[in-house]
């Protein structure tokens, strides 16, 4: 009978800025939503749902931001989804039709047939088009830990000058995770894991027992963790910081030895959208004919080269039942050697983008599944855990304060803080400060004047985004990043001016709150100085 | 990370030339940001009214005044006041800059102002307080929760982190530098990784 020596937890963080842009017909930033509904999300739940049906014990750890939920209960952007998914239905029956000859890519073909029809069903079906109310079935049934996020994936150690900004921003994303999911969270992913020392405090606040850092931020706590990154430690506050594990990190993130680089996998560079002619695919690629990936991919990696094999979802899933045993059986290793030195049952972290399973890495949802039953029937060494389960086995861990820190390149800030974006942070402190002095000096306002305060809460919270930084420095789609921050920044600064002016323009307010209508029962008050 | 693949390209915008963010809200001002261990970025503002009243005062020496911005250094465990860590002309920037400080976990302050050719400085704005992380392991350590480095050593030796030398946690260190300069996390750029172009 083998003893349990270890614990894992995996943990995916699912997050898309809020973006919704009922001006336009066809938006390309509209489209990374309903691709990651089509590639992650609904795969994500398909696989939960034939865990639960098979009798399978699972353990998962899902950060939902708050940015995503409401896009996900969004009306609009779920008609438009399924619009969308209309078309990739009939794209893919075209597509069966155009490969009649060609045995390979007319199986492939229709795999993506049904597979676009089952979503469709599941979607409008079984889910009711919310898929947050989806996911939160899995947590009643106990299977999956769902934590939420800051309220609008703010970086919150470049925040670190606006106390009452960082407060709301916590404050809100537990709202906001509330309002969806009926309950309250337990556990915060915080945004690119970034910490700043003192911020666990709001989070004790809010009723958070945990969050997420990376490997440097534990072991270069003060003082110095006896048990490394495999188990919790507590900041001072008493909120528990679980810190990323290196190794089971590298097995699936690394470009050079990662899993999902392996030559069977399907080959993301090779869609329909850009492969096929353009009088045949314009009406599936964006409205002004530029092309865009339409999820439908007929290739696999095959090499390091230009040249690639049609996808064989075979061997493909054969290669993800191979990677989610090898992961397995390094998972049992390294427990049973952490066990045996630590004299404690370890906890490794593993925590992904969400979007990776699925949208980048195909396979990546199938491995999740092979990895769930691997781990239940092949072996007792390691068992799936949450955080939150993991601390009511363990509630007695050692207190130190981690490093400030982020997941992102270099373990700081610089992705967010360097030539390309650095000239946001005036402008975002600024905005901050002076939603700060609104709610000091209105504290309690009615009708029009507390629609424009309320207004003027989420015009902050929008610029307050991260991604738009993000993408500046990876140099994507700067402009329209430029233009996000730009609007909601004289957004907010119109606001503010109207407000302590007393001269309301509701015409355009009504515009406005209409645009950028994230979080409808905001309340401004969230931003006013603590007593 | 995200979904913003490479191949995307700008939507067209059709409205109205957008307004721009103003250059500075007519206040004075000198804000610092932690970077990392080594670096902070500073921006500032001198409001047209400081500038008008020191002209008046200065005269043409205003004009011929070099804008220096100051970081000072707070000594840890000692009551002393901060000293000058380094000093920046940054006469005629784009009122930002990004500075080397050099020194994680420590702690810093600013203060930004005019030097006038006579050598009177006028001060402009003082900081905010920031400071620097570690890059490194705390020496700190709890006596009750007490750390055995051998249990670190082997810990990650088994994960290829460190070599048989004795000095384990500087190769540990090392190892999560050079680690953190090389390894992408994220979408786009973990496919470009698979995908040398």
């Amino acid at each position: 009978m083998e003893d349990c020596k270890g614990y894992l937890s995996l943990v995916l963080h699912a997050h898309l800025p809020y973006v919704r842009h009922p001006e336009y017909t066809d938006s390309f930033e509209e489209d990374w939503l309903y691709e990651a509904i089509t590639e992650t999300y609904i795969p994500l739940l398909n696989v939960f749902e034939s865990l639960v049906r098979d009798g399978i014990d699972f353990r998962l750890t899902l950060s939902l931001s708050p940015p995503l939920m409401e896009m996900l209960a969004d009306p609009l952007l779920q008609d438009r989804y399924v619009q969308h998914l209309e078309k990739l239905i009939e794209l893919a029956d075209k597509e069966v039709a155009r490969t009649q000859g060609q045995r390979e890519f007319n199986k492939l073909a229709l795999m993506y047939q049904m597979r676009f029809r089952k979503s469709h069903q599941r979607y409008t079906g079984q889910y009711g088009r919310n898929l947050v109310k989806a996911f939160g079935a899995f947590q009643e049934l106990g299977k999956l830990e769902i934590t939420t996020c800051a309220a609008t994936h703010g970086f919150l150690p470049l925040m670190e000058v606006n106390r009452e900004a960082v407060r709301a921003q916590i404050r809100i994303g537990a709202k906001v995770y509330e309002k969806h999911l009926g309950r309250r969270p337990r556990g915060i992913w915080l945004p690119e894991c970034g910490y700043n020392p003192g911020d666990d405090e709001v989070l004790r606040e809010e009723g958070i027992r945990f969050f997420f850092v990376d490997t440097h931020a534990v072991l270069y706590a003060s003082p110095k963790p006896r048990y490394a990154v495999y188990a919790p430690i507590y900041c001072p506050s008493g909120v528990a910081a679980f810190g990323r594990d290196l190794e089971s990190s590298k097995q699936v993130w690394s470009s050079k030895e990662g899993y999902p680089g392996d030559y069977d996998y399907r080959e993301f560079y090779r869609d329909v959208g850009y492969d096929l002619d353009m009088d045949y695919i314009r009406p599936y690629i964006h409205e002004s004919g530029q092309r865009i990936n339409t999820g439908i991919k007929y290739y696999r990696i095959t090499g390091t080269g230009d040249h690639k094999e049609p996808y064989v979802p075979e061997w493909a899933m054969e290669k993800a039942a191979a990677h989610a045993g090898n992961f397995m059986f390094n998972r049992e290793k390294q427990a049973d050697f952490l066990y045996g030195i630590l004299g404690r049952e370890p906890i490794i972290v593993a925590p992904y983008d969400a979007e990776l399973f699925g949208h980048w890495w195909y396979e990546g949802p199938a491995w999740i599944n092979f990895l769930s039953r691997k781990m239940y029937y092949d072996q007792k060494k390691v068992r799936m855990i949450t955080p939150s389960e993991y601390l009511d086995k363990f509630p007695q861990n050692q207190v130190a304060t981690p490093s400030l820190s982020s997941w992102g390149h270099k373990g700081y800030a610089e992705v967010w803080l360097n030539g390309s974006n650095d000239w946001i942070y005036r402008h975002l402190h600024k905005a901050a400060e002076r939603m700060t002095e609104l709610a000091d000096r209105f504290r309690t306002a009615e009708g029009l004047r507390r629609r424009a305060l309320n207004q003027a809460a989420r015009e902050l919270l929008l610029a307050q985004s991260s991604d738009w930084a993000f993408i500046m420095k990876t140099g994507t789609m700067t402009e329209y990043a430029r233009k996000r921050t730009r609007d909601h920044v004289l957004r907010f600064t119109r606001l503010y001016e109207n407000i302590m002016g007393d001269a309301l323009d509701e015409g355009w307010l009504r515009d406005i709150e209409g645009k950028d209508n994230f979080y409808q029962e905001i309340d401004y008050r969230d931003y006013a100085t603590a007593r | 990370m995200y979904m913003f693949d490479q191949q995307y390209k700008p939507e067209t915008i059709v409205e109205p030339p957008p307004e721009e963010l103003p250059d500075g809200y007519g206040e004075d001002r000198l804000t610092l940001m932690v970077r990392d261990p080594y670096w902070a970025f500073a921006y500032w503002e001198v409001s047209g009214e400081k500038k008008s009243s020191l002209r008046k005062v200065l005269g043409d020496q205003f004009d011929a005044s070099r804008l220096l911005l100051r970081i000072f250094i707070k000594e840890k465990n000692k009551e002393d006041l901060p000293r000058l860590h380094m000093e920046v002309d940054v006469t005629g920037s784009a009122a930002s800059w990004h500075l080397h400080l050099g020194r994680p976990d420590s702690s810093f302050t600013g203060q930004i102002g005019y030097l006038t050719p006579g050598g009177e400085f006028h001060s402009v704005a003082l900081s905010n307080t920031i400071r620097t992380p570690r890059d490194t392991f705390a020496d700190e350590v709890d006596s009750e929760w007490m750390v055995i480095e051998e249990t670190y050593h082997r810990i990650f030796k088994m994960v290829g982190e460190v070599g048989s030398s004795p000095h384990i946690l500087e190769d540990l260190r090392r190892s999560i530098a050079r680690r953190l300069e090389e390894e992408h996390v994220g979408g786009s750029e973990f496919l470009n990784g698979i995908h040398p172009s």
